[in-house]
């Protein structure tokens, strides 16, 4: 194997794909990525066996004779960062990977290519396709809600369904749950029939970052076992968590009785300002809202805060305490000037709505 | 397997079962032995009746089973008797345990012929003269068994003198015959002995254990009593030896130090309370130091030693949250109560109380000895642990440390009898630290560093942080230099600040968007119901879900990653734990409560920290009154003074 190729170009895909691989594992070649030049360019691959990815490169790189490397990928991509040259060349024997630059060379110990696992392929039918924009909305604003060690395994995933001419995305932790939905072209076989997944953080976040790379749209696949994402160049294939996803439908409030519109600058000011006088034992922000006014307040033994803002609201004064920290995670990641906050009681689900249709679900703390 | 036949088989066992035979001749074969054979000889109705008086002699000797059941039960009936008698000095002799003498000399009233001789019958007793006197009991004997019981089964002789009296009279009783009342010469006062213990019931010589198990329950014996009684002065010579002298003290204090060393004297604190029911000298020893055993939670009432299950958990939960589970406080009471509260007239040993109504106790007693241990400061100094390991170590020193070394030695082999003479020969505390290989040095350092401090602790100014083994915050004050074990410490502040709020109402309650199914049996379930106030305080919502499951609805906001169903579980096992009472004070709930929830929420050993978050934690940690001691009695801080490097690099 021998090619050129752009150093920075190589670093960015190498980057991105050794993002898919295990940082330690016990068997060094799960540690490492796949390099495979031919005609066509260069394909880079990896797999942490839950995440697969791969990305061709066929600009910028000049292939010179055809090959298969597999490399670790950490002293890999953290050379081809940190070297300063505008070309590299690579060239491979036996075992060795030798990489040239107009300053110096590297060698490393390459792995056995057999033993790399097998990267799944894109399925050839793809199930939807949409804007790539709108993919990374739905990230954006679902996976921050997710469970980061949830005790219940199932909520540390994403539950992506489609629904109708829709995909939906819908996080949840337990205590709170944010939902967005986003319009897809059905495509294939697949029209009709309700498809879902449950998808782990890592390949989402995968998904994002493949999905910032391109401007026009990517196509996804729903399968019985994986979920795939193509783009301009690159796929991605992450393998579907087992479990059944808690039924939202249930938990989303579908009327609620008290209802405000307030500016996201001004709600995420006044829960900034308040924030640090919660405490261990006293976690809770309270919002009090009533004719005109909406007052924050928290504190315990060491001080507290007491702050007004002037909302548009009308009706008796109501008490409804919040973890802060819910409430911030939301509010950075709407879309628009303002959101709606609307409630039934202190005890019951409130939710928050952007302009952009993302609906966040947040259960109140009580406050004795 | 001839004679007595198939009455004395065990139902299981063809051949005569071992206690049986043993049993035949003590006092079991004085009751059924000869009536059994008797009946099997001949026909129960020629005789007459079966059931017959027995005569006083086997009737002192079945009553003596009760009442000596060892060298020390002899000691204690006669001590007792020379303190009712207003004795101000008791000099107890014994020989090879107890056995061979048991010597009781005392410079009370004592007793004049008259006396004398009635002093060995059954129920004959200067302390009592009707039935309502037992309505209130201010004596320590009144059963007018003891001196009968130990006649008929010793040689006993009392020699005596009233102090207003010329010439004294001696009277002997040779296991049941009384000779006559004879004058002569004696000290005013009373001196009895009791020579060769049990010689005429062989059975009950057998169950004797060692010399050295006997005399150390006399030794213990005579520690109570020395507890119980400061003014008057106690000596024990055993063998020619004396072992213990505690010379008439002018408080308890001194009394304690006399007996315990004088470094636990000084580090008790002292609390007296007035309750409606009566008085409370409490004596509370700070946490530091520990016992392995119940053995030195003492509970005096009325002068009289008690053993009580209720003061005993009062006691453990006074201390619930300052000691290791499984290591036991030292701490002494002493109630002086109206007589008719109690019903000392329980047990022939009277070490058993009946409380008439125990609730003062619960809600006067404990809270007030928690506050007074709370507000001493716990925190942990290293000085004098330097002090007795370095240089500077004294010979004293030297030697309390080597007599520890032995005692650890010995414990950890399982030789763990704290009263044996060799044990606290010494006079300082005879065990604590911990019984491993290290519990030399912390036992040495037990005795000078655990004295409570009444000064505040002014928490801990740091300068510079740097963390160990991601584990421990090393960190420079202006004084010296302090380690802290950053869990301890952390459980400590997040302990005292849920207890706070447990107590206050409640700690803040996240609902669930999705209810969590947990398994629980009925019971367990029940349990909860019965506690609903305690779990909604803290902040545990939840029904029914079908059976044996249910659904947890809320969540304490401060345990962010609790599981719930570890979590309910967790606190039925608490529940369970304290025999899932109804009416259990809900403040013992909290503290027990508030321990688990402390220990999930806090840092963990191993937990990195940054130097900001390091920083906070003690800049916090130094406005809690009783930060010093983890919720488990571990401590958190050990500050080493600056002037203590420089003796250590001997530049001091």
């Amino acid at each position: 194997m021998k090619f050129t190729a752009k150093r920075s170009r190589l670093a960015e895909v190498s980057t991105l794909v050794g993002q898919a691989v295990a940082g330690k594992s016990t068997k060094r070649v799960y540690e490492c990525i796949r390099l495979t030049a031919s005609d066509q360019g260069l394909e880079i691959a990896g797999t942490d066996l839950e995440l697969a990815a791969r990305y061709s490169l066929t600009d910028e790189i000049q292939v010179k004779e055809a090959g298969e490397v597999v490399v670790p990928a950490q002293i890999f991509t953290g050379v081809l960062r940190e070297i300063g040259d505008e070309t590299v060349s690579l060239s491979s024997s036996q075992r060795k990977l030798t990489l040239e630059t107009d300053g110096g060379k590297f060698e490393l110990e390459c792995e056995d290519p057999e033993q790399f696992p097998e990267i799944p392929v894109f399925p050839s039918e793809s199930t939807c396709r949409m804007a790539a924009a709108d993919l990374r909305a739905l990230v954006r604003k679902t996976v921050f809600a997710a469970g980061k060690e949830a005790a219940r395994f199932v909520l540390n995933g994403v539950r992506v369904s489609i629904e109708g001419e829709a995909l939906r995305f819908v996080a949840c932790d337990g205590r709170r749950l944010s939902t967005l939905c986003r319009p897809i072209e059905l495509s294939g076989e697949s029209a009709g029939g309700e498809r879902v997944a449950l998808v782990g953080l890592k390949g989402l976040q995968h998904f994002d970052r493949l999905a910032a790379e391109v401007d026009g749209a990517v196509d996804l696949a729903i399968a019985d076992r994986f979920v795939a994402l193509r783009t301009k160049g690159a796929e991605a294939v992450v393998r579907v968590l087992d479990g059944s996803f808690p039924n939202h439908h249930e938990i989303i409030p579908d009327e609620v009785a008290l209802e405000a519109t307030i500016p996201v600058g001004r709600l995420q000011s006044c829960l900034r300002q308040v924030a640090p006088f919660t405490t261990l034992e006293s976690q809770a922000v309270v919002l009090t809202f009533s004719s005109g006014e909406l007052r924050f307040s928290a504190g315990g033994g060491e001080g507290r805060a007491d702050i007004r803002l002037g909302i548009d609201f009308e009706g008796d004064e109501v008490r409804i305490g919040f973890n802060p920290g819910f409430m911030l995670d939301a509010l950075k990641n709407v879309d628009g000037e303002s959101i709606r906050f609307g409630f039934n009681n202190s005890r019951a689900a409130a939710r928050i709505t952007d302009d952009a249709g993302m609906l966040y679900v947040i259960m109140p703390l009580i406050v004795e | 397997m001839s004679a007595p036949g198939p009455l004395f088989l065990h139902s299981c066992c063809p051949r005569p079962c071992r206690a049986i035979r043993a049993g035949s001749v003590g006092p079991r074969r004085i009751m059924e032995g000869p009536v059994i054979e008797k009946n099997r000889l001949k026909d129960p109705l020629a005789s007459g009746a079966r059931i017959r008086v027995l005569d006083p002699h086997v009737a002192n000797k079945i009553a003596a089973g009760e009442v000596v059941e060892r060298p020390a039960s002899v000691v204690k009936e006669l001590v007792e008797n020379a303190l009712d008698a207003h004795a101000q000095h008791v000099e107890v002799y014994l020989e090879e345990g107890g056995r061979r003498l048991i010597r009781v000399v005392d410079d009370g009233w004592g007793m004049g012929a008259q006396d004398l001789e009635r002093t060995f019958l059954a129920h004959a007793t200067s302390k009592l003269a009707d039935v309502e006197d037992l309505e209130s009991i201010a004596t320590l004997g009144f059963r007018g068994e003891a001196l009968a019981s130990i006649g008929s089964i010793a040689q006993a002789r009392i020699v005596s003198r009233e102090a207003d009296s010329d010439s004294g009279h001696v009277v002997e009783n040779r296991g049941g015959k009384l000779l006559p009342v004879r004058s002569a010469g004696a000290a005013p006062g009373t001196d009895v002995s009791v020579r060769n213990l049990f010689f005429n019931t062989p059975a009950r010589q057998k169950f004797l254990r060692t010399v050295r198990t006997e005399f150390g329950h006399v030794e213990d014996l005579l520690r109570r009593f020395a507890l119980a009684f400061p003014e008057v002065g106690f000596r024990l010579t055993h063998n020619g030896t004396e072992t213990l002298h505690a010379p008439p003290a002018s408080d308890r204090r001194e009394r304690l130090g006399a007996l315990f060393g004088k470094a636990l004297g000084d580090a008790v604190l002292r609390v007296d309370l007035e309750t409606g029911e009566g008085k409370v000298e409490a004596y509370l020893a700070p946490p530091s130091i520990t016992r392995p055993n119940a053995r030195d939670l003492r509970f005096f009432v009325n002068g009289r030693f008690v053993r009580d299950k209720i003061l005993h958990r009062l006691v453990r939960d006074v201390y619930r949250d300052t000691l290791h589970g499984g290591r036991y406080p030292v701490v002494f009471l002493f109630f002086d109560l109206d007589p008719t509260r109690i019903d000392v007239n329980v047990h022939p040993q009277k070490t058993e109380i009946r409380w008439r109504d125990a609730r003062f106790l619960h809600a006067a007693v404990g809270p007030a000895l928690r506050r007074a241990l709370r507000n001493a400061d716990l925190a942990t100094r290293s000085a004098h642990e330097l002090d007795g390991a370095g240089p500077g170590a004294t010979p004293h020193t030297e030697g309390i440390r080597s007599a520890m070394a032995d005692f650890f030695h010995r414990a950890a082999q399982g030789d763990d009898r704290l009263g044996e003479p060799g044990a606290s020969r010494f006079g300082g505390p005879s065990g604590s630290g911990s019984g491993s290989g290290s519990g030399a040095d912390r036992g040495a350092s037990d005795a000078e560093t655990g004295a409570f401090d009444q000064n505040p602790s002014d928490g801990l100014r740091p300068l510079r942080i740097a963390q160990f083994h991601n584990s421990w915050l090393v960190v420079e004050t202006e004084s010296g230099l302090a380690i802290v074990d950053q869990h301890a410490l952390h459980e400590r502040m997040n302990y005292d600040r849920i207890l706070k709020r447990l107590t206050e109402g409640g700690v803040d309650s996240q609902r669930l968007l999705v209810p969590e199914e947990v398994e629980l049996s009925a019971q367990d379930q029940a349990l909860l119901v019965d506690h609903q106030d305690l779990l909604r305080r803290c902040g545990i919502e939840w029904s029914p879900f079908g059976p044996g499951s249910i659904a947890v609805e809320a969540l304490p906001a401060v345990l962010p990653r609790a599981k719930a169903a570890e979590l309910v579980h967790d606190i039925a096992g608490l529940l369970r734990a304290r025999g899932g009472d109804a009416d259990i004070d809900p403040r013992v709930l909290f503290h027990d409560v508030a321990d688990t929830m402390a220990c999930k929420a806090s840092v963990r050993f191993g937990d990195r920290l940054n130097d900001a978050e390091a920083r906070a934690l003690l800049e916090e940690s130094g406005a809690l009154d009783a930060s010093f001691v983890c919720p488990h009695g571990r401590p958190t801080v050990w500050r080493i003074a600056g002037t203590e490097l420089e003796k250590r690099f001997g530049r001091r």
